[in-house]
């Protein structure tokens, strides 16, 4: 994902059409935030692909900083970013980008004794549509959303799938091309994840949003995402497609068998793979150095007279991606400092 | 691939934005809407001051038709006699309308603080306690349109509290007064009047605001604007009793006002005796310090801290 970045106009619209799948929505190139002596970024250099992408990290990876930064919020100390092909160099352009954004915080920020049609019509005033469109805008996105009669309720009454939705519709409101959602399912039940879920999905994947999901529920990310950006302690420290970061490893393997796996197991262990025991009563097997393909494992299992049901190549889960990734990043730390 | 709950259509927006809306009116509208929707504060806390605007707008009307029955009395007298006692009359009248008129708004002066503390400790404490700020902050809005905004609310109610109160009276006496007498006569008046509402209402908006920017508890927002106000005012004046010297009295707010008041108005006020100038300095530095304080405060909100 990462590549040399072009020079755009400083605090102009480019002539991209963001909405074209090809082009990339961020692009941030060696930058920089501190505040004091604590660095939030340190130096990110990616590139953010259109469609959902989804952003992982620990908590005090920088993730609030780099949200900050793409809406226009914070300036870099050091660096530039591009988004939606505005570069924040002053305040009118930091201002433009937030007229290109749509923003659904992570925490409560609705304020009560408003209904949802009066805080999505008042927040989409505020964005800029005039009075007749902010209506009609704000009972098209409360439609999606599927805010039924509750739109005209005050929010005191409202269950937290019915918050998560109203804070959709209000990012929504004015059609942004670039969608910046932090943990949208947090605190929801699971009938209401699934829902919210849905409709990230449908924004990502039919309507063409660019969506920036940043989440600690990395199966959300994993059925929602195209892409995956992971920042640890200010670095990008891995960043691609899921798909390619999850592909099947030909070294690891499912090995099922019709009885004694133990025995098997044993025998691989001596001839040097490591394995492991499903609690489904499969072996989970990686290949060791120099043995390329599994003959000769179905060789050890025919001589220990083991008959193999199914050999088949194991594919990583996001989470493990994620896990392995962070615990990379922590021991290169390590090193370092030793 | 439609998603397996999902069955409503996305529309696109085709509009487009306008250059130069008008956010810190929508912002404030916003906020106005909420506090019009609390009816028993409201009721609670606009009673007072709407029947010291009823009676004085009776009283003010009574003043002027008590008087009429005066002139046909004067008939029998020589022209020019007739003229300089209805002249003098007609001027004690207005004078003593416009006393009314002082009464009124010195008395409303207490409950502005009360109703604009109660509408305005929440505007941005209740933001930030709720991380509402982040809403605004992610659209197309400054700093200053936020402030404005806010500013603009807590103003509305207090100018509904003082202003509108001093405009009805006015316009009663207008009204009431023969042909018209007591606009054009006394119009000056009229317009320092509400000059001095407005200068309150702004002034204490703006105080309100710093406070309410300083905490995410409404009711320590509201607690701490008390303690300042009255703290200030108690302390300083028994300071200036003990220690023997007016100069204290200057630490108090309301005390700063009443000297405007006087300068305004050719009014004299027992135990203040300093220049008008020390009162616009001191007004000026905490008005200063209350948008210094909001800056600040608004910057770390636009940051998201």
């Amino acid at each position: 994902m990462t590549s040399n970045v072009p020079d755009p106009l400083p605090g102009h619209a480019s002539d991209t059409d963001h909405s074209n799948r090809g082009e990339p929505i961020v692009r941030l190139q060696g930058l920089r935030k501190s505040f004091g002596s604590v660095h939030a970024l340190r130096g990110l250099d990616m590139e953010l692909p259109a469609g959902p992408v989804g952003l992982l990290g620990p908590n005090g990876a920088g993730k609030t900083t780099l949200i900050g930064l793409l809406l226009g919020l914070l300036e870099p100390t050091e660096g530039t970013a591009v988004v939606a092909g505005l570069q924040p160099t002053n305040r009118a352009a930091r201002i433009e980008i937030r007229k290109r954004v749509g923003y659904m915080p992570e925490s409560d920020c609705l304020l009560p004794g408003m209904t949802a049609v009066e805080i999505v019509s008042s927040l989409a005033k505020l964005t800029g549509l005039n009075r007749q469109d902010a209506i009609t805008r704000a009972h098209e996105v409360l439609d999606y959303v599927e805010l039924d009669e509750a739109r005209y309720r005050a929010l005191d009454g409202y269950s937290t799938g019915m918050k998560q939705r109203l804070k959709l519709a209000q990012a929504l409101v004015h059609d942004p091309e670039f969608l910046l959602l932090d943990e949208p399912t947090n605190g929801l039940d699971p009938a209401g994840r699934r829902h919210m879920l849905s409709l990230v999905e449908d924004l990502g994947r039919n309507q063409n949003k660019n969506i920036l999901l940043c989440s600690h529920l990395l199966p959300d990310v994993e059925r929602t995402c195209d892409n995956v950006v992971v920042l640890v302690k200010g670095k990008a420290i891995l960043q691609g497609s899921i798909a390619e970061l999850t592909a099947a490893e030909s070294r690891r393997l499912r090995v099922e068998v019709e009885d004694r796996a133990d025995r098997l197991q044993a025998a691989l262990e001596a001839a040097a793979y490591a394995t492991s025991l499903n609690e489904d009563g499969a072996l989970m097997v990686t290949l060791p150095h120099g043995v390329e393909d599994a003959d000769a494992l179905c060789g050890l299992a025919a001589g220990e007279g083991v008959n193999i049901s199914s050999i088949d190549p194991v594919r990583s889960t996001l989470e493990e991606v994620f896990l392995k990734a962070v615990d990379d990043s922590e021991k290169k730390a390590e090193a370092t400092s030793a | 691939m439609k998603a397996t709950t999902h069955t409503e259509v996305y529309r696109r927006f085709d509009g487009e934005l306008r250059k130069r809306p008008l956010r810190s009116v929508t912002l404030a509208w916003s906020g106005i809407r909420i506090g019009f929707k609390k009816k028993l504060p409201m009721l609670l806390l606009f009673i007072i001051p709407g029947i010291f605007t009823i009676v004085t707008g009776f009283m003010v009307q009574l003043k002027f038709e008590a008087e009429s029955g005066t002139l046909t009395n004067m008939a029998g007298m020589e022209p020019s006699a007739q003229t300089m006692a209805m002249g003098a009359m007609l001027s004690s009248q207005l004078g003593q309308v416009e006393v009314l008129i002082f009464q009124l708004l010195t008395n409303m002066q207490f409950f502005v603080v009360l109703i604009m503390g109660w509408y305005g400790s929440g505007l941005i404490a209740e933001d930030r306690k709720l991380r509402a700020h982040l809403l605004y902050f992610a659209r197309p809005m400054s700093r200053l349109t936020y402030t404005a905004g806010k500013l603009l609310t807590v103003m509305f109610w207090g100018s509904l509290a003082v202003v509108a109160p001093v405009t009805i009276v006015c316009s009663v006496a207008s009204l009431a007064s023969p042909e018209w007498s007591f606009l054009t006569e006394r119009w000056d008046t009229i317009l320092k009047l509400e000059f001095y509402a407005v200068l309150w209402v702004f002034f204490h908006g703006i105080l309100v605001l710093a406070i309410s920017s300083l905490t995410d508890r409404r009711n320590r927002a509201l607690g701490g604007l008390f303690i300042l106000y009255f703290l200030t005012l108690a302390g300083s004046n028994a300071m200036a009793e003990l220690m023997s010297g007016q100069g204290w009295r200057l630490l108090s707010i309301p005390n700063n006002f009443q000297r405007i008041f006087d300068s305004l108005f050719d009014q004299s006020s027992p135990g203040i005796g300093w220049n008008l100038e020390a009162s616009l300095w001191v007004l000026g530095l905490l008005t200063f310090a209350s948008a210094a304080i909001l800056s600040r405060q608004t910057r770390k909100l636009e940051v998201g801290a």
